[in-house]
């Protein structure tokens, strides 16, 4: 015993230098002879550093190196807006803006004379029952905080501005109080808790909508009262036969659902122009029974709807959807083939049919899977896009009977009220609403490991993501995107956000410079 | 009955408007401009007088009842009795007399978990000593801070009452002051209402 314990503790301290060099000494060697990293054959051990870092960097980056507004795609401070949105339900800032104004960017030219809040053409008859969250205490390693039930205004449009689509076009038009709405996100690229809050969450907001991505209609889709949109894309997913061709009986009966207000052919998409692949094994039981499919096989969908290659085809095929199914039809696309918009517009113009809403998606947008090339450098930017699109629907005279719907990193109310000036009628918001259910952009979303369960279908990783919790968040952040277009319409001196106009915004390059952002089409022309 | 509603802040005002409108009272109110009284009548205002400055003369022509919200707002806490001006309102109360209204319901501007030395500061609660006095046939009102919280239905009501909570719901306020317009109980009564667990209507019919 007595030796025991005199020669206990030099055992442990002998053991505990020796273990790692010996571990150590066997990951030299190791790096030493192995063929693959040159780095590590010259530096064993030492070159892994490399390595760890690279692993660990946009963490590091984000949490300690990152100025505030660095960081892609959205800085620090973006994200900290999108969260204290939808948390506190509260947005107010002191001592001025952390914008870096030397650089080019669009801004709203204010009014000398902004409006009221008295005299804003809001609806706030309605209360919303939700739930924000009050701070109590903060201190420097806690932060002592609770939650509580309250009745937030719900910053509606009137009943005369709210947006219409399919007005005068469609058995059941579809009308919007609200502006901002959620972009397309299938599920199964976000978990049933995501979709849920989403979906509980936008129900409460009122005057939004969820589009519900070419993944087709799922139950989470439908667990709370939210408007649906639902997506159409070349994979047909939903509406399919079993062959794979379009099933009008499967549309016929999404079309009928109460919850689903409007659909949406999927011609693009900012980051995607990309065919689908779907792989087997996550073509679950449930994957299948909404997507129509055969469970456990892999599915490939074609980049285009195979069967409509041109303008006079494709709004044939519109045309069928809107008299079948009784509700308004539009479609997704990206801009960067010109003449070939401008074929579009004039096809809509000469044979009075086409999409009762366009939705284009900037290039900048978000997908959860793609590749590197598609993603950077396809399709135009959305504030170049959408006045395009604006100016040729404006100069075929059709401007009216079509709404545009625009989105790319439009998640703050500043840069939704620009798009709304450069010619948008509606936003639509993807990352957004998935950082107000907690996404912290880890940038995994294409491997169903999602470190905060919001992008996977991982049921471990989905139980951190609490659906009462997440839900209030959607609800909050949505009406604050509302409030503050309201407040940058008054600021810019019209009483809705549905009247800003191209007058309103402004570019401002690196010099200072201003220029107009009157017409994009004509200098084009030129 | 044809009623009249003056002051308070959004939240309370707009729930009272809408408890009114559901009682099938005729509603009069004033709004600063054309958008919001537009809003003020989608919620359930039937006239709504278009006025920058305060006058209740306008308003009170011809209605059978005045709703008048002079507390509750955020800025009349504890020893922020100035930013009540009392004068005002009593001007306005005489405006109405004149007008031959005859039935006022007052939330007072005095909140009941006040110290007594803030209940008097800047006179704010003079105003309910003037219309003890007036012709009026009155209910005099104190309660605690007004929140935007969705509404219980139940209240505590009494001369005086011990509150539990510093806060109140707007629309179970609304709903007290639109309860004791026809209650003979509350008829030339001054009370407290706090949160508690008695139905509003029986908490008003046994004071």
């Amino acid at each position: 015993m007595g030796k025991v314990t005199k020669y206990l503790p030099s055992a442990i301290m002998t053991s505990s230098v020796a273990a790692p060099l010996a571990y150590m000494a066997y990951m030299y060697q190791k790096d030493d002879r192995q063929k693959q990293h040159a780095i590590l054959r010259n530096f064993p051990l030492l070159g892994r550093v490399r390595y760890i870092s690279e692993h660990v960097g946009p963490e590091l980056r984000q949490y300690l190196f990152a100025e505030d507004n660095e960081g892609e795609p959205f800085s620090r401070l973006e994200f900290q807006n999108v969260v204290k949105a939808g948390k506190y339900n509260e947005r107010l800032l002191g001592f001025g803006s952390d914008r870096d104004f030397k650089e080019e960017g669009y801004l709203i030219r204010n009014s000398l004379f902004p409006k009221l809040s008295s005299e804003m053409r809001i609806d706030n008859t309605e209360k919303t029952n939700t739930y924000k969250y009050i701070i109590d205490n903060e201190g420097l390693f806690s932060r002592k905080e609770h939650r509580e039930e309250t009745q937030a205004d719900p910053y509606l449009l009137r009943d005369e501005d709210a947006i219409v689509l399919g007005e005068g076009r469609c058995r059941q038009p579809f009308h919007l109080k609200g502006q901002v709405g959620m972009s397309a996100m299938s599920y199964g690229a976000l978990g049933e808790r995501a979709i849920t809050a989403l979906s509980r969450g936008l129900g409460i907001a009122g005057g939004t909508w969820m589009n519900t991505g070419e993944g087709g209609i799922s139950d989470h889709h439908l667990a709370g009262d939210a408007d649906l949109m639902m997506q159409i894309g070349p994979g047909l997913f939903g509406v399919r036969t079993p062959a794979g061709e379009f099933s009008w009986e499967a549309f016929k009966e999404k079309a009928e659902m109460e919850q689903v207000k409007a659909f949406e052919i999927k011609l693009a998409q900012g980051a995607k122009t990309r065919g689908g692949h779907l792989e087997g094994k996550k073509v679950t039981e449930e994957i299948a029974r909404i997507r129509l499919i055969e469970p456990g096989k892999t599915v490939n969908s074609p980049n285009r709807f195979i069967e409509y290659d041109s303008f006079p085809k494709l709004f044939d095929f519109i045309e069928e959807l809107r008299e079948v199914g009784g509700k308004p039809v539009g479609m997704k696309i990206v801009v960067g083939d010109i003449e070939g918009v401008e074929e579009m517009v004039q096809t809509m113009k000469e044979s009075g049919k086409g999409p009762d809403f366009i939705t284009i998606d900037g290039g900048e947008g978000g997908t959860g899977a793609t590749y590197q090339e598609l993603a950077d450098s396809v399709g135009l930017p959305i504030m170049t896009a959408l006045p395009i699109v604006d100016d040729l629907l404006r100069e075929y005279g059709i401007r009216d009977r079509v709404k545009l719907i625009a989105s790319g990193k439009l998640i703050t109310p500043d840069k939704a009220a620009i798009a709304l000036g450069m010619g948008a009628d509606l936003i639509n918001v993807a990352r957004g609403f998935m950082i107000s259910v907690g996404c912290i952009m880890a940038e995994v979303c294409h491997t169903n490991t999602c470190p905060v369960g919001v992008a996977t279908t991982d049921d471990k990783l989905q139980e951190g993501l609490i659906v009462d919790e997440k839900l209030y968040r959607v609800t909050n952040y949505v009406t604050s995107l509302r409030a503050g277009l309201f407040n940058m319409a008054a600021a810019a001196g019209v009483d809705s956000p549905t009247k800003l106009e191209r007058k309103h915004v402004i570019y401002k390059d690196h010099k200072g410079r201003l220029s107009s952002v009157g017409s994009m089409v004509e200098e084009i022309k030129d | 009955m044809k009623v009249f509603v003056f002051g308070g802040s959004e939240g309370l005002g707009e729930h009272v408007l809408k408890a009114l409108d559901a009682k099938g009272h005729e509603v009069v109110t004033v709004a600063e401009a054309e958008n919001r009284a537009e809003e003020l009548k989608m919620i359930g205002a039937d006239e709504v007088i278009i006025s920058k400055d305060e006058g209740v003369g306008k308003g009170a022509a011809g209605v059978d009842a005045i709703i008048y919200i002079a507390g509750a707002s955020q800025g009349a806490g504890e020893n922020q009795g100035t930013l009540v001006d009392h004068e005002a309102v009593i001007e306005s109360l005489e405006a109405a007399q004149r007008e031959k209204v005859e039935r006022i319901v007052y939330l007072s501007p005095v909140r009941l978990d006040e110290s007594e030395e803030s209940k008097k500061t800047g006179g704010k609660h003079k105003p309910e000593e003037w219309i003890k006095k007036s012709a009026f046939s009155y209910t005099v009102i104190r309660t605690v801070k007004t929140v935007s919280k969705p509404g219980n239905g139940t209240i505590e009501a009494g001369e005086t009452v011990d509150a539990d909570s510093d806060e109140i719901p707007h629309e179970d306020v609304a709903a007290v002051l639109v309860g004791a317009l026809g209650n003979k109980h509350t008829f030339n009564r001054a009370f407290e209402v706090a949160q508690g667990k008695t139905e509003i209507e029986e908490a008003l019919s046994s004071l």
